[in-house]
């Protein structure tokens, strides 16, 4: 019975394509096992009876029966294998065959007379598996042909653009591209589906617009940016024959990045025309002035001393005569040059410095001699970043090369009309002559078709010159021009600041005087972490929470602007919306953020030996020493507050609100708002109190800390009455 | 005893007529053709003023006036930058270098002379205001 069940069981299992054997061998065992019964019991039967009566008849005819027995169950035996066993396995057989076979096979059910029912059972489940076949067909097919139609007025859309279009993955292989796309580059080289499009464009320009965009994405830059996810650039074909103009769109899925979009145009001969309009007007302009301010100088000589002689007369004469010649000559040319030239634009984008700079200091080889570090505040300037980027990382080894110096500060500063992009360093000025040698020189990056540094210079109306600055430095300028969007279009609509209870919790800002080394240094040479935070409230006492902390490095004088540390934090309770317009974060953004007790302790490390400022520092320490209990950090570094530093210089009457301190001190801003860049606006407010402090006498930490206790005592006492 | 200026310019033109101009008015001119050729009369004797075109061969007038600040005998020295680039930039540069006023051509010989006049008075009497201002502190 058990063989008998597991044979069924083994039946059910049948569709597994190994079938297990063993059970198949039980059966004619079980039968050979009968028949040997069959044989051995009237044997036994016999030998038992022998005992009895030794010559009984019946014995006899026991024996044969017993033997026919056993021929019947070997009968029996020979038609189960038959009947039932090979079209069982036959059977299965050709129910793998119709499963990985064509649809309309059939059992035929004649074949199996004694098993009918099962190749039945099993025609009707080939049926319904048809059927199944069937409906899925039909679908794919329609699915099919509306993704076709939809490619093919994709295609048409694609293929009437005017621009080249590609669809890259984030390996530059070409997933797709249009008609437009192939007749530019076809000359290139082979462009085709799964081929790297840097072969055909040059990778230069691709690269660094892909991470001039990545570097956007993984800052969350890109949900501000007035471009969100795409930017322009130029690049060129890698044979150097066409130069395109283009815009690179990333491709995001659930927040990664999968690919890029390019859109390109042809505008070599719209360039070659610039170039050349560009050198005509400069010819124009310079080469008109000289002879016209001879002339007009020769004239108003002759008029003005009507005496001269006659041979100095004639000497004017001649030299009127040679000039008019010179700008007759010059006009001509002109004429001639001008024909056919129309106008365009030379592509330059809206950029905020600090990326310009992060992109020339990653453009810095690692095994460089020479070192770079960002600093200062940012700006908005108008450039062809990749153009400008090149230029300046050509102009930074040259510097080293030149100087000998292997450490460059980078920093950009509005001033007057411009923008100036400065490389500062300890050492002396370049000599305006080595400068001017380096105009012709050719930067090394392919893409740019051989332009020289004074190339790039000139498409940016600019020049650049090397000077003298603060003591033993000196600083090389760029000026530029500033952005052509007003710098409130690239942030974040300003709210005005939520005005900040002023915090004179006497016990956070009187400090013991810092009797250590610390206390006696100068305040330009120590080390500070300037920091700000964003909170829910105002109230720490009532639930209020930090929900942001930044800070910025400032050492000997320098606001390291590569050394900041931004964290939000989740404050475990609701933002009220009617703070986020101060602060612009969400509950979104802090819902998957670390909880304060992680982010104090790498705040602590951050500002390890370093003096804290910030303005209006009380209400920040207040906030951290409320949490002093729960996160176990202490914060007990030396504290400034720029706020009591400038009621202590410009008095106690007056404004002295961030804003109002920047706008005193004429220190233009960007990213207000956010904790990061109110640090920097607090930082670089801060570095002007500390000389308008050392022209009071105060010039050490001890001496800042004095000062500002005195002041505050004068607070308490006023309190007081 | 009358002041000396020095014209550097490339252009012989222009040199005819500051030379007979500044003549006129009283001055002592001395001629330099290349930015070298001032160099070397700088050296022989500091004039009382410097009429310095920004383009010539031979080092430029940029380089002239940066060489000429770096030395004590000129440190400050009035000198006016003449020019034919009319661009911002370039008047920005001049003045960074150390250039004491800056002249875009074309332009009055009237006005040059009073210019070249009142840079002499200003250098003469310090009790007067101060020299032009210079660029914007650096900062």
């Amino acid at each position: 019975m058990t063989g008998a069940a597991a044979e069924t069981e083994t039946a059910a299992r049948g569709v597994l394509p190994t079938p297990n054997r063993t059970p198949r061998r039980l059966l004619p065992l079980a039968f050979a096992g009968l028949g040997a019964a069959g044989i051995a019991a009237p044997l036994a039967a016999r030998f038992v009876l022998d005992f009895q009566d030794m010559a009984d008849p019946l014995t006899t005819v026991a024996a044969i029966g017993a033997f026919g027995a056993g021929a019947a169950v070997g009968g029996v035996w020979l038609a189960v294998q038959r009947l039932m066993v090979r079209p069982g396995q036959t059977l299965a057989r050709e129910a793998r065959v119709i499963a990985h076979g064509g649809a309309g096979a059939h059992v035929p059910v004649g074949r199996y007379a004694e098993l009918s029912p099962i190749p039945q059972a099993m025609n009707e489940l080939v049926e319904k598996l048809a059927d199944a076949r069937r409906d899925i067909d039909r679908a794919v097919a329609v699915s099919t042909a509306t993704i076709h139609a939809e490619k093919t007025r994709l295609a048409a859309i694609l293929n009437d653009l005017h621009e080249g279009v590609l669809v890259c993955n984030l390996k530059h292989q070409v997933l797709l591209y249009n008609q437009t796309a192939l007749n530019l580059l076809h000359l290139t080289g082979d462009l085709g589906l799964g081929r790297s499009l840097l072969t055909v464009v040059q990778e230069e320009q691709i690269l660094h617009t892909l991470e001039r965009l990545r570097l956007r994405v993984r800052e969350g830059r890109h949900r501000t940016h007035a471009h969100g996810t795409t930017a322009q650039f130029v690049g060129g074909t890698t044979d150097g024959r066409a130069l395109l103009e283009g815009r690179m769109g990333l491709i995001m899925q659930d927040e990664e990045i999968t690919g890029y979009v390019v859109t390109f145009t042809d505008v070599t001969s719209e360039l070659e025309v610039l170039g050349k309009r560009d050198a005509l007007l400069r010819e124009a302009s310079e080469g008109f002035r000289g002879p016209i301010a001879n002339l007009s100088a020769m004239l108003e000589t002759l008029s003005d001393f009507p005496e001269l002689e006659k041979h100095e007369r004639e000497a004017f004469e001649t030299a009127m005569v040679g000039e008019c010649a010179v700008l007759t000559a010059r006009l001509e040319h002109l004429t001639s040059e001008y024909r056919g030239i129309i106008t365009g634009h030379w592509p330059m984008n809206d950029i905020h410095s600090h990326n310009l700079i992060n992109l020339v200091i990653n453009g810095i080889p690692a095994d460089a001699p020479y070192s770079v570090m960002l600093t200062g505040l940012p700006q908005w300037l108008h450039a062809d970043s990749y153009s400008l980027v090149e230029m300046l990382e050509f102009i930074l080894r040259k510097l080293h090369e030149t100087t000998g110096v292997d450490s460059f500060d980078l920093s950009t500063e509005a001033e007057g009309p411009w923008v100036y992009l400065d490389i500062a360093w300890t050492g002396t000025p370049v000599p305006s002559g080595t400068l001017d040698g380096w105009l012709s020189e050719r930067l090394p990056a392919t893409a740019l078709g051989g332009m020289t540094v004074g190339d790039v210079l000139q498409h940016h109306r600019s020049d650049m010159w090397s000077e003298t600055w603060r003591d033993s430095c000196a600083r090389l300028r760029v000026p530029l021009p500033p952005a052509q969007t007003p710098p409130s279009a690239h942030a974040r609509p300003p709210a005005t600041a939520m005005p900040r209870p002023e915090f004179f919790d006497f016990d956070l800002l009187h400090q013991p005087l810092d009797t250590s080394e610390l206390g006696r240094t100068r305040l330009d040479r120590l080390t500070y972490v300037v920091f700000d935070t964003e909170t829910t409230g105002l109230a720490p006492s009532q639930g209020d929470e930090i929900i942001q902390i930044a800070g910025v490095r400032v050492v000997n004088g320098r606001i390291l602007t590569g050394e900041t540390f931004s964290s939000l934090i989740n404050p475990r309770r609701k933002i009220p919306p009617e703070s986020v317009p101060f602060h612009g974060i969400t509950n979104e953004m802090v819902q998957d953020k670390p909880g304060i007790e992680t982010v104090l302790p790498q705040f602590k490390a951050f500002v390890s030996g370093a003096v804290l400022v910030a303005h209006n520092a009380a209400f920040d320490l207040k906030f951290l020493k409320m949490k002093e209990r729960v996160t176990g950090v202490r914060f007990d570094n030396p504290v400034l507050d720029t706020m009591l530093l400038s009621r202590m210089l410009t008095g106690e009457g007056g404004d002295h609100t961030l804003d109002s301190i920047a706008l005193r001190l004429g220190i233009q801003v960007v990213d207000r708002h956010t904790a990061l860049g109110d640090s920097l606006v607090t930082a670089a407010v801060f570095l002007r109190m500390i000389e308008m402090l050392k022209e009071r006498g105060i010039t050490t930490l001890d001496d800042a800390i004095r000062s500002a206790n005195i002041l505050v005592e004068l607070h308490q006492r006023e309190r007081a009455f | 005893m009358a002041q000396t200026i020095l014209v550097a310019d490339d252009e012989p033109s222009i040199v005819l007529s500051l030379q007979v101009l500044l003549q006129k008015a009283g001055y002592v001119v001395r001629i330099a053709r290349n930015g070298e050729e001032a160099l070397d009369a700088v050296g022989e004797a500091v004039p009382d003023l410097i009429l310095l075109d920004a383009m010539m061969p031979k080092r430029d007038g940029f380089d002239v006036c940066q060489q000429l600040r770096t030395r004590p005998a000129t440190r400050d020295l009035p000198i006016i930058m003449l020019t034919a680039k009319s661009r911002d930039v370039e008047r920005q540069k001049g003045m960074a270098l150390g250039a004491t006023d800056y002249i875009t051509k074309p332009f009055s010989t009237r006005d040059l002379v009073a210019t070249v006049r009142r840079h002499l008075e200003a250098a003469a009497g310090p009790t007067e205001a101060a020299p032009l201002p210079k660029t914007a502190e650096a900062r």
